[in-house]
């Protein structure tokens, strides 16, 4: 996943909560838009003594900062960062129950954000389902396999931090553009207006005030 | 998290798929669970919306609406038990096939990159030739304001009688 942006756009004023079922025990990947001012949460049921970890990254807008707060299905807080570019985070649930991470644009005024977070709970299941029952040992073919499977999760991972920071350089990149065309347009409107005004106030050293109110002689 | 109702059958999601160059890939509407696959044709930033519209919903719900999305990318889409049945694979198989999936992925995301690349550098390069031409235009600018400048006081104070 990931590389794909879904953005929760609703006609009235409707909070979208987005579940993320877990029916494979893997997580999910998800890039969406948070505009400003605004909160996004998700859901997660998680079983009791499984391990979850959550690492985020905000990929566009503004000082690319978001505030991250997770809670319990008790309601206690077991996360809370403010203004962080990125972060990872990993927890072991001690309470079956549905646990909800949000993120925070509400100190922002004007710019939304695009921010990419990756939840993964428990361990990847094995190639098919029913092997988890069977307790065999692996053949040195099956362990060279699982040793690959391994390495090219690692370079598929480094691969996706990649594609974001190249994501997030852009944005940079075209916003220095857009101030910098901004800023060259307007020292030329500048430059325009000085020199015009300076021929002007020059001139009016030079000319004699006409007086006011003129009476006519007869 | 408050308890929520289950979903009446008349909710209808709208769905649609933008591709990077914001043409719509998909634009379907759907009850209150569907499915969708699509393949992306270029490489980039896909846009998945999911939009309700329905004045109905906001009168009679509170305005809060749960939705379960599972999305699957790439290899993950491919189902395993669904493979080792039809082809009668063996375990050794599923396995090296997998891993064959993970190597096409990686090759896929390096194209990908190779491809930003190239366009950054295109960018890069218009760029430069941009910056170059706006400087010497305002170069320009700047010494025909001067001349005008100097040219409409000279005839000014000529005027004036004080040159």
């Amino acid at each position: 996943m990931g590389g794909v942006v879904p953005r929760s756009v609703s006609a009235l004023p409707l909070l979208l909560l987005l579940l993320l079922q877990a029916e494979r025990p893997r997580g999910a990947e998800l890039t969406f838009e948070l505009p400003d001012n605004a909160k996004q949460c998700f859901h997660e049921e998680v079983e009791q003594g499984v391990k979850f970890s959550l690492d985020y990254q905000v990929i566009t807008g503004g000082h690319y900062d978001v505030d991250c707060f997770m809670k319990d299905p008790l309601g206690n807080t077991i996360y809370s960062e403010t203004k962080k570019q990125y972060d990872s985070f990993t927890h072991k649930a001690e309470v079956k129950g549905v646990y909800q991470f949000c993120f925070s644009n509400e100190f922002s005024t004007f710019s939304h954000k695009t921010v990419y977070f990756d939840f993964q709970v428990g361990d990847e299941p094995p190639i098919l389902p029913d092997m988890g029952n069977r307790v065999t040992a692996l053949t040195q073919m099956e362990s060279a396999c699982v040793t690959i499977h391994e390495a090219l999760k690692t370079v598929i991972d480094s691969q996706k931090h990649y594609r974001l920071r190249e994501a997030q350089d852009r944005a940079r990149a075209e916003d220095l553009n857009s101030r910098v065309s901004y800023w060259s347009i307007g020292e030329t409107i500048a430059l325009f207006v000085v020199s015009f005004s300076q021929v002007l106030l020059l001139k009016s050293f030079f000319t004699e005030k006409r007086p006011i109110g003129r009476t006519v002689h007869s | 998290m408050e308890k929520y109702q289950p979903s009446p059958q008349w909710i209808n999601l709208f769905v649609f798929v933008k591709d990077p160059e914001n043409k719509n890939l998909l634009a379907r509407q759907y009850g209150p669970r569907g499915s969708f696959t699509f393949t992306s044709q270029s490489p980039g930033e896909h846009e998945v919306c999911l939009h309700l519209k329905s004045i109905r919903f906001a009168l009679f719900y509170d305005g809060k609406l749960a939705i379960h999305l599972d999305m699957q990318l790439g290899e993950h889409t491919n189902d395993h038990t669904e493979l080792a049945a039809n082809d009668k694979l063996t375990l050794l198989h599923l396995r090296i096939q997998r891993l064959v999936e993970q190597v096409e992925k990686i090759q896929k995301e390096q194209e990908y990159q190779r491809r930003r690349e190239e366009h950054f550098r295109q960018t890069s390069e218009s760029t430069n030739q941009r910056v170059l031409w706006w400087s010497i235009l305002q170069t320009l600018i700047l010494v025909a304001t001067g001349i005008w400048q100097m040219q409409h006081l000279k005839s000014f104070f000529k005027a004036k009688k004080l040159v």
